[in-house]
């Protein structure tokens, strides 16, 4: 096969008693990851759960072994063979045109997924991400399902909506969108695979049951996506709709609405995989980028990078992009690949320690990225794609940002305010006072307005009045024991405020 | 006359007392005498009567301090009906000119701005929109003679603190519709506590040697001044009297009529008492005749009762209305008894510190001296005192507008009492309170305001309700531009370092 996955560069010089040394305890390893796997398998009772979950662990074991052999040979890139990105490897948005008049053919070949497998747990909530207020009583989700529907009736289509969701999130979602049974829309949901955490050690799985503790499990990550579509029959209930495309995005990038041109470009240049990148700017330094790899085009991630070559990859001047994990992929396409075997993509590993039983244990996690595909698929490159499309919601930060005046939301769509001037966000940062979404509510209660704001640092016990503007650079530091409260109305602009200001209303 | 009872003592305790009164008396006229004498100041004449005055003045006292300075407390009550008029019951004045034409105005122009840490006269410092004190009392009068065709003599009564400053910035007013004169009230000897000494050896002596006796002196000083005689000789028989700083105080058409309808010796606008209106002069009848008491006249034990508003209820704004002719009698016959307020503290000469004493009078207590007398209780829009930086921050801000010199409440705001402000001494110099606040926060619906340290306003701030701001000791607290202030307690220290 043309693109039967290639040896991953150039292997590390080793000698040949270690190498030999290697291969043996590598056999061992995943033989015994084996037996472990088929012991999980023969405590599900049920014939036909049983036979999706072999799957997932012939999936899981798939991944395990290619880690195995990885970790063995050295898996660093050859950083000789990686180049910039060729101009039709990452095409300017400018250049794609329209569809005009095939708008809505186009549209009914297709279905949008966002991937909902993520908790709030970074943001301090316990539930699915997506349902965290984002704006106007509106959580994520619900700006989704917006966006989807306004479309649906614009164009007369049936854009069908799906949920990709993790067994962390599938319960809290299934009752959430049964309020949108009454909108004009078509929502589906699968879930992602749940994988045996792994002992770091030992490299024994932590699970002994199938039905065993939750902790004791994770999700994959969101390179499971292809797997997970196919073995959950989405796929072909998709195409059966004729629905040929697919636009995956991420449930917390408010900026990732359909696009018309990005699809029309997609069909009419038979590309099986789009990736969306945006300029990097100084925050963005560590964010994965398209290279051109030995000719082909590829995804790189930070982790991947020799530490030698670390500062050149950070440049924004050779490598000018990276990934915004907006991605449109070619459903037949991702059936055959599947189907065939060819996925091979880099794997993530995920060290971490986590309470088990009352004991730190340390584990990892073998994880993969849906951008890491693109080298599988026929005709795959980038868009180039404008900021407005990549508007993450990672931090509370993010979260003041969204829910400011900078912004607005139009068909569940977040719209920059065009009196900003520029049209680049200013840059945030909260301290760790304002780390949970409950505790950044309580601190700021009502959003300043911060249409002529360039910078905001917040740090300490600061509380932020009703009505207030900020504008330029403003610094607020409260320190140790201090606390701030700026009073409602304030107009702070281009200014520090530092010490203790406590505003008692009574 | 007022015969006072004489408080209780044992005649050899008395029989003492005279004999010591009599020696004082004899050494502080010998001594003035000589200061009469020996002097070169131009007016000897005018030098020798003020002298005399003096020297009644210390006789009083010194009897003063033998009989006792308290009053009798049980011949003491309350202004009855018959003491008092409501302005509101005043007739409107109709045909203003004809009365106009009988008016002359004096303003109280002897103190400096020491209060408020300017060492100029008060009535320069500057009071809003550029204007100070004295711009807004001639444009008052200005405008008066425009509007009615009449020619109000506006008068400033200087000591010797004000008088040359204020000459100066009279010539800017070169142009102006307004007559402009002004006379000296007198300058008296301060006394040695220790020896009953006067302090000054000749005259002129250093000016830290002598005292400006209070405004209870206009009386003589105008009779002395021979502007009583100028002003009757164009026949401006009423006088309307009142402090350079009461920015309220302007002339009432409504009052004019009435004293002059009524033939009204003696006029005194009082107003209703306030929780922040202490140690104030207050309006009591004693025995059938009106009279101003202050606080330190009280007994000791009736002094709560005495500041309470419930039973004594009126305020003495200083705000005085004359008729000249019986000013001119009062004089010439000595028939002036003013109640003596003597002051005494420490100041320094040679380096080295000495105990003096200067004997004061107030105007008001001159009310029992003439025949026809009254109170008008008037609002508190004619009471707007200026005494301090607090008092200076209010009327600056936007409760107050500016109409042709006269200051008026803004129109939301009538019927209410103006804010209650407290400075701590952070804010006490003129020049630091407007170091601290550049710009005048919005007042309109604030209740009660108290800064307290080392505190900081930005632009446009809203205050409203009781609000209270505190700065932590030793640090600054700065409130941000825009704030809105509510019912609320604002404490800490906080910079805001413009980048």
């Amino acid at each position: 096969m043309d693109l039967a996955p290639r040896p991953l560069g150039r292997q590390h010089s080793k000698s040949q008693s270690a190498f030999a040394f290697d291969n043996t305890a590598t056999s061992i390893a995943a033989s015994t990851m084996k037996n472990e796997l088929n012991h999980l398998a023969s405590t599900v009772k049920d014939p036909l759960a049983k036979k999706a979950f072999q799957k997932e662990m012939d999936n899981f074991f798939s991944l395990f072994s290619r880690y195995l052999q990885e970790d063995a040979r050295g898996s660093e890139i050859n950083w000789d063979l990686v180049e910039s990105p060729k101009p039709e490897q990452v095409v300017e948005y400018d250049t794609i045109t329209e569809a005009g008049g095939l708008s809505r053919d186009y549209l009914n070949k297709l279905a949008v997924l966002k991937l909902n497998g993520g908790l709030g747990t970074t943001m301090g909530c316990v539930g699915p991400k997506s349902i965290i207020e984002v704006r106007d009583g509106n959580s994520f989700l619900d700006l989704s399902v917006r966006q989807i529907e306004h479309l649906n009736r614009k164009y007369n289509v049936n854009v069908p909506f799906v949920l990709m969701n993790s067994f962390n999130t599938d319960e809290a979602t299934a009752k959430v969108i049964k309020k949108y049974e009454a909108h004009k829309i078509d929502i589906l949901t699968f879930n992602q695979s749940r994988y045996p955490r792994v002992h770091k050690e030992t490299l024994l799985p932590v699970p002994h049951t199938a039905d065993s503790a939750i902790d004791e499990w994770y999700p994959p990550g969101h390179g499971d996506v292809f797997e997970a579509l196919t073995n959950s029959g989405i796929i072909d209930t998709l195409i059966a709709q004729g629905k040929e495309y697919l636009f995956v995005s991420n449930i917390d990038n408010l900026g990732a609405v359909v696009d018309l041109n990005i699809l029309n470009h997609m069909v009419e240049t038979n590309a099986e995989y789009l990736m969306e990148l945006t300029n990097k700017t100084k925050a963005d330094v560590k964010g994965g980028t398209l290279i051109d790899y030995d000719g082909n085009v590829r995804l790189l991630e930070i982790a991947q990078v020799p530490p030698q070559h670390v500062e050149e990859f950070k440049s924004i001047k050779k490598f000018k992009y990276f990934n915004t994990n907006n991605l449109w992929f070619h459903l037949p396409s991702v059936k055959r690949v599947v189907n065939n075997h060819e996925l091979s993509m880099e794997i993530i590993p995920n060290k971490k320690t986590i309470k088990h039983k009352g004991e730190n244990i340390n584990i990892i996690q073998l994880e993969t990225a849906a951008g890491a595909a693109i080298r599988h698929f026929k005709n795959a490159h980038g868009v180039n794609v404008p900021r407005r499309r990549f508007l993450p919601v990672k931090t509370c930060s993010d979260l003041l940002l969204v829910k400011s005046d900078l912004y607005s939301i139009n068909h569940g769509q977040v719209e920059m305010n065009p009196r900003r001037f520029g049209g680049t966000a200013p840059l945030v940062k909260l301290g760790a006072h304002f780390k949970k979404v409950a505790d950044f509510s309580a601190h700021i209660p009502s959003i300043p307005k911060i249409l002529e704001l360039d910078h905001l640092t917040i740090t300490g016990d600061v509380n932020i009045g009703r009505n207030v503007t900020l504008k330029g650079t403003v610094i607020i530091v409260a320190s140790d024991a201090n606390r701030i409260d700026i009073p409602n109305g304030s107009v702070l602009e281009n200014c520090v405020i530092t010490g203790n200001l406590n505003i008692l209303e009574h | 006359m007022l015969h006072r009872r004489i408080h209780f003592k044992s005649q050899s305790t008395l029989d003492f007392d005279s004999v010591a009164v009599s020696i004082s008396a004899s050494t502080m006229k010998n001594e003035l005498d000589k200061l009469v004498l020996n002097s070169r100041v131009s007016d000897k004449k005018t030098f020798g009567i003020q002298m005399d005055n003096f020297f009644a003045l210390y006789r009083r006292y010194l009897l003063h301090t033998v009989k006792g300075y308290e009053c009798d407390w049980d011949s003491i009550r309350p202004l009855g009906p018959e003491d008092m008029i409501d302005y509101g019951d005043l007739p409107l004045c109709k045909n203003a000119g004809k009365y106009l034409n009988r008016l002359a105005v004096v303003k109280l122009n002897g103190g400096m701005g020491n209060a408020l840490g300017v060492n100029y006269p008060k009535a320069m410092i500057e009071v809003r929109d550029n204007q100070s004190f004295l711009d807004l009392s001639i444009r008052q009068i200005e405008y008066l003679n425009r509007r009615y065709d009449v020619s109000v003599p506006f008068i400033l009564m200087n000591s010797y603190d004000t008088n040359d400053e204020t000459c100066k910035v009279l010539r800017k007013y070169a142009g102006c519709k307004i007559d402009i004169s002004t006379f000296e009230q007198s300058r008296y000897p301060r006394v040695f506590v220790d020896s009953q000494l006067p302090v000054p050896k000749a005259a002129p002596s250093p000016i830290e040697e002598w005292y400006p006796p209070g405004h209870g002196d206009i009386f003589d000083a105008l009779v002395h001044s021979g502007t009583i005689e100028r002003l009757l000789a164009q026949g401006k028989d009423y006088l309307f009297v009142s402090n350079i700083d009461n920015l309220g105080a302007s002339v009432d058409l409504n009052i004019l009529s009435h004293v002059i309808d009524n033939q009204i010796e003696y006029s005194m606008e009082i107003t209703d008492k306030t929780k922040a209106d202490i140690k104030v002069g207050i309006l009591v009848n004693q025995d059938g005749l009106l009279r101003l008491l202050e606080t330190n006249q009280v007994p000791e034990q009736h002094r709560e009762e005495f500041m309470s508003d419930k039973v004594f209820k009126y305020i003495n704004t200083n705000n005085v209305w004359l008729y000249l002719p019986a000013v001119k009698r009062v004089v010439e016959n000595r028939e002036l008894n003013l109640d003596i307020m003597p002051n005494i503290e420490t100041v320094y000469y040679n380096n080295e510190p000495a105990r003096i004493i200067e004997f004061t009078t107030a105007i008001g207590s001159a009310i029992s001296q003439f025949k026809k007398t009254e109170g008008i209780r008037v609002s508190r829009p004619r009471f707007i005192s200026v005494k301090n930086s607090s008092d200076l921050f209010l009327v600056r801000c936007d409760l107050y507008n500016v109409d042709h010199g006269s200051l008026k409440i803004e129109e939301s705001r009538l019927g209410f009492p103006p804010p209650v402000v407290r400075m701590s001494n952070e804010f006490k110099d003129i020049a630091e309170l407007f170091c601290r606040i550049p710009y005048m926060p919005s007042m309109k619906d604030l209740v009660s305001l108290s800064i307290s340290g080392n505190v900081y306003f930005g632009r446009n701030v809203i205050l409203k309700g009781n609000i209270v701001i505190v700065a932590s000791e030793n640090t600054i607290l700065c409130i941000p531009s825009n704030a809105v202030l509510e019912n609320c307690v604002v404490t800490g220290n906080c910079k805001i370092m413009e980048c």
